[in-house]
């Protein structure tokens, strides 16, 4: 659920990057971090967790305008997968707005990506929120190491694989190159202020 | 001190990690404070602008000690709108102090402070069902010591024997230091009812009565063992001030206690469950999760405490003239109301307590007596699951 700071007239939200470990949601939020430097007014904060790292910053989308003539602030996180990382997870999932899932396009990472959505919707579960209606895009993430030769796998079966029954956006990415990471950010963030108006009866 | 509270409730509700994000979204310059019945000092921190700048835990002082009240899960807080005046030793960001210290609390770096739940002892040994014996206990934990009644320390070492089943004695003990277990001898040999661990209490109000008195239990050091001897006539006295219908809630608490722990002994020694609900004539005066604060004391007839388990109803124990039930305004002991119902036979007559007022006289304890009878409560709720479990044998 967004805070209002009625104070500072902001609408904050929160956006979660989740997927399996080493799956790039890191290296998405640093790239974001780093390419829109001016829309991030806070430092980057970076918690080295067993196996992956958890980081959260806050950033401010340009070009929004504002909503109710309030300014729009997303905190962006990602979360610790592995399941003792409890009483961090269930901090960064409670009043979640929006989530990306970020998806291994490895071959041999077919199974851990599975895993971990199915992980997603149990957590999401455990906040009250169903993984069907909470805005969600996923990314298919490392899509330029098909040309060194490393087998990933094809869009078509990432989408059966995840998207079969979710139906929701995706977009393909290299987030170490920086692809796919700001139209990812753009349509997250779309997706979870559209449904926080449908949701708030807001119109305009 | 000085300024006022603006924002106060219980950490059950309100996790720290929210509250840093509430007063930081707010920008709130200000101390927090927060308390709790296992540490004897309250824990501060300070924020400027809605950024923690200091903080106190005991001997902690900054970031450290910040870390280490992420680990209260149990306790009171209280954020008042104040100028500070302290030093700046916190230079990390809000946001990257509670997510480290949500890590390091679960890598287990930062030590949880809070009551052992009942859940704890049922996650831990739910699997096995039968013989109370084998399982491993949780070792309880106290509230924060009071050293204003300790009257001289005493040293056991492992195995030593502080009290004897059946002995005659007043003494009250409170553990400084290390753990002792409790045991009662069954049939079956000596079986372990409770381990009991820092601030908790050996002996109890019964020893404060003028009557004959058998300890209910051995209790022996597990460990090094260091207690403080109480000062019972300090303590007696006390209890003399109180009001009679008080004096008798926790006498009646102490029973409970006794009888619970019986129950529990019965169940692990006996094939056949002793104790059954009569078939005809109960009616039930508290429902399990009721909400009626009412608190009851018997006149005449008797009650019966009964839980409630997948097969059905279990009895827990009996209640007869003088005993106190229905809901405690101060404590929660695991049974009615919340866990537990309570039916009457047709010959029950209750009085209605005024149970405000014994919140107050509860509110003007001194802390030992406080501290004992959350001690009774706690042993009287972890007992109560340990019966469940046994039964679960039947």
């Amino acid at each position: 659920m967004a805070i209002f700071n009625a104070k500072d007239r902001i609408i904050e939200c929160k956006l979660v990057y989740y997927g399996p470990g080493r799956c790039g949601k890191t290296t998405n939020l640093e790239y974001i971090y780093k390419a829109f430097h001016k829309q991030t007014n806070s430092e980057m904060v970076s918690i080295n967790t067993m196996g992956d790292r958890t980081l959260f910053f806050d950033f401010l989308p340009m070009g929004l305008g504002k909503i109710r003539d309030c300014d729009v602030k997303v905190q962006l996180y990602t979360v610790p997968g592995q399941s003792r990382y409890r009483s961090t997870r269930k901090m960064v999932l409670k009043g979640v707005d929006g989530v990306v899932f970020v998806a291994d396009s490895l071959e041999i990472r077919r199974k851990a990506n599975l895993l971990s959505l199915k992980d997603l919707a149990e957590n999401l579960k455990e906040e009250g929120k169903s993984i069907f209606n909470i805005p969600l895009v996923l990314q298919y993430n490392k899509r330029d190491l098909e040309q060194q030769g490393i087998p990933i796998l094809p869009l078509e079966t990432l989408e059966q694989d995840l998207n079969s029954k979710l139906k929701v956006p995706h977009h393909p990415a290299s987030a170490l190159k920086g692809e796919g990471v700001g139209s990812t950010l753009k349509e997250a963030i779309l997706l979870t202020l559209r449904h926080l108006q449908k949701e708030l009866h807001w119109t305009k | 001190m000085g300024g006022k509270a603006v924002l106060t409730g219980n950490l059950k509700f309100t996790s720290l990690a929210d509250l840093f994000q509430i007063i930081g979204g707010n920008n709130s310059t200000g101390t927090l404070r927060i308390t709790s019945q296992y540490v004897p000092q309250p824990g501060i921190v300070h924020f400027l602008k809605g950024n923690p700048v200091n903080a106190a835990n005991g001997p902690l002082k900054g970031l450290d000690a910040v870390y280490s009240l992420f680990g209260r899960t149990e306790g009171n807080f209280e954020f008042s709108e104040e100028k500070l005046s302290v030093e700046h030793a916190i230079k990390k960001n809000r946001m990257e102090i509670v997510l480290d210290a949500l890590r390091m609390l679960d890598d287990g770096v930062i030590e949880k402070v809070g009551p052992t739940t009942a859940d704890e002892l049922l996650s831990k040994k739910g699997t096995k069902s039968g013989d109370g014996q084998k399982r491993e206990l949780p070792v309880i934990k106290g509230p924060a010591i009071d050293y204003l009644y300790i009257l001289d320390e005493e040293e056991f070492s492992d195995g030593k024997t502080v009290v004897k089943e059946g002995s005659h004695g007043k003494w009250i003990w409170v553990i400084l230091d290390g753990a002792a277990q409790l045991t009662r001898g069954t049939s079956r040999g000596p079986l372990t009812i409770a381990k009991l661990g820092e601030g908790c209490f050996i002996g109890s109000f019964t020893s404060l009565l003028f009557q004959e008195y058998a300890r209910s239990a051995t209790v022996s050091a597990m460990g090094d063992l260091r207690v403080g001897l109480l000062d019972t006539q300090r303590l007696a006295g006390e209890f003399y001030t109180l009001p009679a219908d008080f004096r008798n809630t926790l006498s009646s608490l102490d029973r409970r206690l006794k009888k619970i722990t019986d129950r529990a002994v019965d169940l692990s020694a006996k094939k056949e469950d002793s104790l059954s609900l009569p078939t005809k004539g109960l009616e039930v005066v508290v429902d399990m999760g009721s909400k009626k604060d009412d608190l009851y004391c018997i006149q005449e007839g008797q009650a019966y405490v009964v839980g409630k388990t997948a097969k059905g109803a279990l009895p827990l124990l009996t209640l007869e003239k003088d005993d106190v039930f229905g809901n405690l305004p101060f404590m929660d002991m695991g049974q009615e109301p919340r866990n537990a119902s309570v039916a009457g036979t047709q010959s029950l007559k209750t009085i209605t307590l005024d149970a405000e007022e014994l919140h107050t006289s509860y509110d003007h304890l001194s802390q030992t007596f406080k501290g004992m009878i959350f001690n009774i409560c706690t042993c009287v709720s972890i007992t109560t699951k340990l019966v469940y479990l046994l039964s679960r044998g039947k």
